[in-house]
């Protein structure tokens, strides 16, 4: 359990982050157990990320995938508790989006030296979990880590961390390459993510999540792949929970699991009212889908493929910004030699060929 | 070395923990009566003394601080007074027999260390000064507004203190359960529900209650949590789930309750870290909730260790397991014990330093964290065997765990290293019972033996593989001659017992092992003149037998010439040049089996090289020269 009271002292560090002047962001790199004196909110991130590779320690060394599991989940506890809740979604403007992977008010990760002095921190935790993720054999899920690690602080890869018993330090990046020739030749599987509509509260809070179960019709997809599946599932819906029948702190309203390509069946306690079927591809920009709660149960719908659409607009407009450069060009010669009216017909033509309002 | 409880220490901290949540709001002369009335004395006073203005103002608190002997309200303790410094008791008596390197064993602060040592008492440590870390929970912060009672129900947290303050631990658990949906909205309902809570845990503590009450003491302890969290509920409350782990029927549902329980304990040590500023000097609570209190109240290493061991055959729990050990030991492995504020806080400082250490390495044992708190968890209990009847119990219980380690070891050098642990155990034993000191003198000879034999083949492997087992694992040299140590210890022991029980054929049964050991140890003499002497009254016994007479004449002769040589041996390889008692002792004896078996020509030259020195009788005059 993360307690309120956790979640206040994290979020007090924030507030008390401000006033302390933005450090050299490639000045302290100091992962694993920590060392130098260092301000007590960073400090506080490397001792977490020291858990986090402890957990990473025995990942390494575990044979079976279901020996990585509890390790895999306690990263993702980490992070889920006592970075993201209280030092990006809380900070997050609910407005914008793209806040939800900054750190913290007037954070700009576009640019390190100004970003705030957590950032790094933060980010490394993340790119440890990729790697956690690639052990356990979800290639794309560690692409997205490090990917967000990135997001968060850009050169995120060129920080050396003791992975090893905090003997052997190395880049990230070579931790990374290193074990991706692990992990890659395992990775079959491929994103799907949800986003949340209309998601109610007290449906989320009355599926009992024991009874929720992934199936596949193919019989190769392993129990482990769905095992973890089902539970990146719960975590994802648990992240729209509120706790004490208020919640004020915004939340992501989008989340992933990792599943080979085929078709899948997602079963609650209430299934037998809503059958949930799940159509992976190869692709995952397919692979989204709408989530939604229905009376006692939930649903998903895939998400209308916008990339179609997006192409399709793109290369409307093109059309259209030939034309209006051809009428340019022939108004120029209509009005060269007199002729204004014509040139408006060309015009209704042309808004006539758009079949989509443009915007 | 002996190990004293920290048991005060602990309840001192909850109950002050208890009252330092609650010491934000106006005093309640009933309720400091009531601390008064269970022998709470210095709590009270430090209650007195922290709100002497409300004192002032009272004339009812005022006679019940003045019950409390805190007259002087007015002046405050400090906030962490200085408690009055304990000598390290002594080590525990050495073995008669010469010792075995000694594992690395911390100096346990007694019991009066801690409770002398300022606990988290409502007057200790104040709202940490790092910047963004809000004030403790567990201390004063500032908590809703105190109303007295609940005008609706009549019903107050005094009713339920006053019970547990009068041992009616059920009355009050009965009232916890009757006012349930009272308490919920009740103001005081942080307090009541930390009432229900205690009276809870001592029912269940008391074995008086079955497993549906604890799990209601759980709910409460949740809705204690839910209210307003402080780290002494959380940690209570994985302290409280991980008792009730192994009645629980459902595995699914075991697991996640030992996850939930691990967790609990282990964020309350974590932000109570925080709060601490991550100082070098940790606090006594923190030390008390990671190591206990080394005897009956155990801490969250007890708690990860036996969850370790109930998880055997889950490979995947044990190495979640051991990355929170090691996540805790990271943390206190590196404090500074030079900077606790007086003897007895640097004594505990250093314990904790030198077990988390230990726990560190101990992790990586056999590559196997399992095997590894079996190790851990035999050293700690053989710490508290003092060679005494009292604690005999502790020497089978650390026996014990170094066997189921020593079953599960998988590398030769792990359990070599058992190996090593059970014989300098064994090395020291005492016991009034010759037959059981016979026992465990052979079990601990056996073992050193087997240990031998491993680290023969270690000692051979290693150095061309260039390869360790696992980390820390322990210098050969030292471990080879840790082991040749406990195996001297334990031969002679066992040897001499025997002699005494007149068991001289078992004697003369262990030739091989006396004889040809290829080293030497401090009290090998002994045993070859025991030997000698054992094989030369079976001798006597054979006469009719001229096989076994020639038989056990030999044997004498050569434990009496060993026996000689290394007595030169110990000198550097050079006969003594004027009187040495051991060197004599040993060249008398040797020359009586020479002379007793008709060896004269042998026994003539002997005395005429060192007869001069050794006189029969002992010093010649003129005295020792050396």
């Amino acid at each position: 359990m993360f307690s309120i009271r956790n979640t206040v002292i994290v979020a007090t560090l924030l507030a008390a982050m401000a006033t302390i002047g933005a450090m050299d962001a490639f000045g302290q790199i100091a992962t694993g157990k920590p060392g130098a004196k260092v301000p007590i909110e960073i400090y506080y991130l490397q001792w977490l990320q020291n858990d986090i590779i402890r957990n990473v320690e025995e990942i390494r060394r575990a044979k079976d995938p279901w020996e990585r599991r509890d390790l895999v989940e306690d990263i993702e506890d980490i992070i889920h508790d006592r970075i993201e809740f209280p030092m990006i979604y809380d900070k997050a403007d609910p407005v914008e989006m793209s806040n939800m992977n900054r750190i913290g008010a007037g954070s700009d990760v576009k640019n390190a030296k100004d970003a705030n002095p957590a950032a790094q921190e933060m980010a490394v935790a993340y790119a440890l979990l990729g790697i956690a993720k690639g052990y356990e054999g979800f290639g794309v899920a560690a692409t997205d880590y490090f990917d967000k690690a990135q997001e968060i602080f850009p050169r995120v890869m060129d920080i050396e961390v003791e992975l090893d018993h905090n003997q052997d330090r190395r880049r990230l990046a070579e931790w990374i390459s290193k074990a991706r020739g692990y992990w890659g030749n395992m990775d079959a599987a491929t994103r799907i993510t949800f986003y949340g509509k209309r998601v109610s509260q007290e449906v989320i809070d009355s599926l009992n999540m024991d009874e929720l179960t992934i199936t596949s019709n193919k019989p190769r997809v392993s129990q482990y792949t769905l095992f973890v599946a089902k539970r990146d599932f719960v975590r994802g819906l648990k992240t729209y929970l509120q706790t004490d029948d208020e919640l004020k702190e915004y939340r992501p309203n989008k989340f992933s699991i990792y599943l080979e390509p085929g078709e899948y069946r997602i079963k609650t306690d209430v299934s037998s009212v809503y059958d949930i079927r799940l159509k992976v591809s190869r692709n995952y920009n397919e692979n989204n889908f709408i989530l939604e709660t229905l009376q006692s149960g939930i649903a998903l719908y895939p998400i209308p493929d916008i990339t179609v659409f997006e192409d399709e607009m793109k290369k409307a407009m093109m059309k259209a910004r030939q034309r209006d450069e051809d009428a340019d060009a022939a108004g120029d010669l209509e009005a060269d030699l007199g002729g204004l009216e014509e040139s408006a017909d060309i015009n209704t033509d042309l808004n006539e060929d758009i079949d989509f309002p443009l915007e | 070395m002996k190990v004293k409880p920290f048991l005060l220490l602990f309840v001192g901290l909850i109950a002050a923990s208890l009252m330092a949540t609650e010491s934000g709001w106006a005093l309640d002369p009933a309720e400091l009566q009531a601390f008064l009335d269970v022998g709470m004395v210095d709590e009270v006073k430090a209650m007195c003394a922290q709100n002497a203005g409300e004192v002032a103002a009272s004339a009812q608190l005022q006679a019940v601080c003045a019950k409390a002997g805190a007259g002087g309200v007015s002046a405050p303790e400090p906030s962490m007074p200085a408690a009055t410094p304990v000598p390290t008791p002594p080590p525990a008596a050495a073995p008669e027999t010469p010792a075995p390197s000694a594992p690395s064993a911390p100096s346990m602060p007694a019991a009066s260390d801690f409770t002398s040592s300022p606990p988290a008492a409502p007057s200790a440590p104040a709202a940490p000064s790092a910047p963004g870390f809000a004030a403790p929970a567990d201390t004063p912060g500032a908590p809703p507004a105190y109303v007295p009672t609940d005008v609706t129900s009549g019903v107050s947290a005094e009713t339920f203190l006053s019970l547990n303050a009068a041992k009616k631990y059920q009355e009050c658990f009965d009232l916890c359960r009757e006012k349930d949906p009272m308490i919920r909205t009740h103001p005081e309902r942080g307090a009541i529900r930390k009432a229900c809570v205690e009276a809870g845990l001592k029912i269940y503590a008391n074995s008086q209650a079955s497993n549906e009450s604890l799990s209601k003491v759980i709910n409460d302890l949740k809705k204690v949590n839910k209210d307003r969290m402080t780290q002494t509920t959380e940690y209570q409350l994985g302290k409280t789930i991980s008792i009730s782990l192994d009645t629980l029927t459902s595995e699914a549902e075991r697991l996640d309750k030992e996850k939930q329980a691990v967790r609990y304990m282990w964020d309350a040590i974590l932000m109570r870290h925080a709060e601490e500023d991550f100082k070098e000097a940790v606090s006594d609570q923190i030390i008390l909730w990671t190591i206990g209190n080394g005897m009956d109240e155990p801490g969250f290493v007890n708690l990860v260790a036996d969850r370790i061991f109930k998880n055997e055959q889950d490979r995947g729990r044990v190495r979640w397991l051991t990355a929170r050990l090691r996540m805790l030991t990271d943390r206190f492995v590196d404090i500074n014990p030079g900077k606790g504020e007086n003897e007895v806080r640097q004594s505990n400082l250093e314990t904790l330093r030198v077990w988390m250490s230990e726990l560190q390495e101990l992790t990586y044992f056999d590559n196997n964290s399992l095997v590894g708190m079996y190790k851990y968890k035999g050293n700690r209990v053989q710490e508290q065997y003092t060679q005494s009847a009292d604690t005999e119990g502790k020497f089978h219980q650390a026996i014990w765990f170094y066997n189921e380690g020593r079953n599960r070891a998988q590398t030769h050098k792990a359990k070599a290293s058992l190996d090593q642990s059970i014989a300098y155990l064994c090395s020291r034993y005492r016991s009034e019972d010759k037959d059981n000191l016979v026992a465990f003198y052979r079990k601990g000879f056996q073992h050193a033996r087997r240990g031998l034999k491993l680290m023969a083949v270690v000692n051979k492997v290693q150095p061309e593989t260039g390869k360790s087992f696992y980390r820390h694992e322990e210098n050969n040299g030292e471990l080879t001659s840790a082991l040749q140590k406990s195996y001297g210890v334990n031969l002679t022991g066992y040897i001499y017992n025997l002699y005494l029980l007149e068991n001289y054929k078992g004697v003369v049964s262990l030739k091989r092992q006396a004889l040809d050991a290829g080293f030497d140890w401090e009290s090998k003499a002994d045993v070859l003149l025991l030997f000698a002497e054992s094989a030369q009254k079976m001798a006597a016994d054979s006469l009719e037998n001229e096989n076994n007479y020639r038989k056990y004449k030999e044997m004498t002769l050569a434990a009496g010439n060993r026996a000689f040589k290394f007595a030169i041996r110990r000198r550097g390889g050079k006969a003594p040049t004027s009187y040495d008692e051991d060197f004599c002792r040993v060249f008398n004896a040797y020359w009586n089996y020479l002379d007793g078996f008709g060896q004269t020509v042998q026994a003539k030259a002997l005395d005429n090289r060192f007869g001069a020195i050794c006189p029969v009788g002992g010093v010649p005059a003129g005295g020792a020269t050396e």
